[in-house]
């Protein structure tokens, strides 16, 4: 479908970017060796171009391509001149700033792997933050770390013993190098790692070559007819999937003008994300399924709010809810918001990012089905007499990327019934960044086998759970069994008696952590609950909504003498219920 | 109004809005001792000090806040340079 008043700027094959880097390059056809690299080549024109208003503490700084470039040189020329080799990672824990978008570009100059790690919150106790990293650095190997001259001491201190060359952005800003640099990865070669799953020690980096990003944006931005005139407005940070390709790489790629807020500021002053749509027009938008309920709760719906510019916003990250949008819609009608604007995206970090994505301009489909069918046959009626759940459609796959629904012998379901969801097609990851045999279980004969469990009708994707015990909190992944293991390690809870559920409530839009711990001290309870979380807190970033610490033997146990999260979780919530009576 | 006579208002906001039941709340109390006191509801928190005693809450500041003893200290000095 052409948008109004953009069917001649837009070319449906291939955005006008590319189409003219590609003319820049002198070819017909699309280059197979072309890499994120051949992007920041820009021509004196498009130089002075506004690659992103970068706001922070109530000031904006414009980033113009040109700069951007200029900036990412002096990184890379920096790196080079510390030792740090073509192929190595460099992490990068650096606060929100433009040195981010710079260090990371400047480390694909100089032909290294750049990944972004999450800073540290003041709430975070440094020793732990630094010791929870250990295994990481440990894996990464050679490489650099990139961080403040004020974070050295603590990590020399608390995770010693390292290979890592550790860099300074003071250093790098002072820096003189006269080296020249422009590598020239090959398109099969990792640009990046992404951090974004499980907690610090035991982070997994999805490694992603230049091809498969830019296969993953070209279809993306196809997807949603992304032309000149968008623009795209966010709070969100860049170690995550989200932040980084749909809020960074795309704009950077399609050459759309991006506006990047501080994720903190915005969490404590939400109303700033219209502020910034309004003064730029902003025209897109992804926001988690929380951050919708956190803008109906915060922000007064104003006879100045004008939110008449925007194209969409984009649940995705964590499930989505047709309640959500609901909500959403009727508190900033007024302002411009209506039911067509809101869509869905089912995205993941080893397919780069978006996996499916609605029709914009069309409004997203629910299903409302049996629910007692859908849970214990995975069988999806739209038949029934009893209670039934609604769930939202997260769209067809992108071009290039194929969904299949399988059951736990990985034989291909029909549509309308609940399996695993499997992706394959041209823009899948290349592995974990040396977990080889993590690597092996989830990738097979060109498929990833993502955990997580849905059904296919009419084409679209519908999810409706996971296999596993993954815990989205605000969009942000976490493994139970490793909350778990942490929570062990505290002392004063009794050795292995501990669990981590998640717990949806629907007025955050999101889950929330509980961990129940069955006391094996003498400790007060709120002494031990307030330990558990900072210790949770200091090495995951993670804010646990709830302890509850139970007498020894609370904890309910499966047949088979595992401690059973479904069943404890509903204890807990019994629990709860009565509190509130 | 000292930041003592400001603590019981407070300690009213925090429990209404983050609907943890009536705990003890005190100087020290920091969001981590409190059930459901996360960054989100935080935010909502700081929306209704701001309405209820007349003030904006200067963001750089809020950010930096270690316990409800200095939220309280920093509305006490909100009101008194007001």
């Amino acid at each position: 479908m052409a948008r109004k008043g953009h069917a001649l700027s837009f070319v449906p094959t291939e955005s006008r970017f590319f189409r003219r880097a590609l003319a820049e390059e002198d070819c017909g056809v699309v280059e197979t060796s072309e890499t994120i690299v051949t992007f920041l080549r820009v021509t004196e024109e498009r130089a002075k171009e506004v690659f992103c208003y970068f706001w922070q503490s109530g000031a904006v700084q414009v980033i113009r391509r040109g700069a951007l470039r200029q900036e990412a040189e002096k990184y890379a020329r920096f790196f080079r001149a510390q030792g740090v080799q073509p192929g190595e990672v460099v992490l990068i824990i650096l606060r929100h700033s433009p040195d981010l978008l710079h260090a990371f570009l400047g480390a694909m100059l100089a032909g290294a792997i750049p990944s972004f790690m999450p800073f540290p919150t003041s709430k975070q106790e440094p020793a732990l933050y630094w010791r929870s990293h250990r295994q990481l650095f440990a894996r990464i190997g050679t490489g650099a770390l990139l961080t403040y001259e004020s974070n050295i001491a603590a990590v020399r201190e608390h995770a010693p013993d390292q290979p890592l060359h550790l860099l300074t952005v003071e250093q790098a800003l002072v820096s003189q190098c006269a080296f020249v640099v422009d590598a020239d990865p090959s398109a099969e070669a990792v640009a990046f790692l992404q951090h974004s799953s499980g907690t610090t020690g035991l982070k997994k980096g999805v490694a992603l070559t230049h091809a498969a990003v830019l296969r993953q944006v070209r279809s993306y931005a196809t997807k949603l007819q992304i032309t000149q005139e968008d623009c795209i407005v966010s709070w969100l940070p860049l170690y995550h999937d989200m932040g980084l390709i749909a809020c960074f790489l795309l704009p950077l790629l399609t050459g759309v003008p991006v506006v990047m807020l501080d994720p903190f500021e915005w969490v404590a002053r939400p109303g700033m994300l219209f502020e910034a749509i309004r003064q730029y027009r902003g025209t897109l938008c992804w926001l988690p399924n929380f951050a919708f309920h956190h803008l109906c709760r915060t922000v007064r719906s104003t006879p100045q709010l004008d939110l008449r510019s925007m194209r969409a916003w984009i649940d995705c990250s964590e499930p989505c809810r047709a309640e959500t949008f609901r909500i959403f819609a009727h508190t900033f009608a007024r302002a411009g918001v209506c039911a067509e604007q809101l869509q869905v995206c089912y995205a993941m970090a080893e397919t780069v990012f978006a996996v499916t994505q609605t029709d914009l301009g069309v409004m997203p489909r629910t299903m409302t089905v049996d629910a007692a069918a859908l849970r214990t046959q995975g069988a999806v009626c739209s038949v029934t007499t009893g209670e039934t759940v609604s769930i939202l459609s997260t769209g067809r796959p992108i071009s290039g990327l194929d969904i299949a629904i399988v059951d736990n012998t990985g034989q291909r379901l029909p549509e309308g019934r609940v399996g695993e969801i499997a992706i394959s097609g041209d823009c899948l990851f290349a592995g974990y960044y040396k977990l080889e045999e993590e690597t092996r279980r989830k990738l097979r004969h060109g498929w990833y086998y993502t955990g997580d469990l849905g059904f296919l009708h009419a084409g679209e994707l519908f999810v409706t759970g996971r296999k596993h015990d993954l815990i989205i909190v605000h969009g942000r992944n976490y493994y139970a069994h490793e909350l778990e293991y942490l929570v062990n390690q505290v002392p004063g809870v009794h050795p292995g008696r501990n669990v981590a559920v998640g717990w949806f409530r629907p007025e955050a839009g999101s889950e929330e952590v509980v961990i129940i711990a069955e006391s094996g001290d003498q400790l007060e309870d709120a002494t031990l609950a307030s330990r558990i979380k900072q210790t949770v807190l200091d090495q995951t970033g993670l804010l646990v909504f709830d302890v509850h610490v139970a007498p020894p033997g609370w904890l309910v146990k499966t047949t088979s003498g595992k401690i059973s999260r479904s069943e404890n979780l509903r204890k807990y919530q019994c629990l709860a219920d009565l509190a509130r009576s | 109004m000292t930041s003592e006579e400001i603590l019981p208002q407070l300690t009213r906001i925090i429990i209404e809005v983050a609907h943890c039941g009536p705990v003890p709340i005190n100087r020290a109390t920091r969001a981590l001792d409190v059930r459901g006191w996360d960054s989100l509801t935080h935010t909502t928190i700081l929306m209704q000090i701001e309405d209820h005693f007349g003030l904006r809450l200067p963001l750089e500041r809020v950010l930096n806040l270690r316990n409800v003893g200095e939220l309280a200290d920093l509305i006490a000095e909100l009101r008194h340079s007001a």
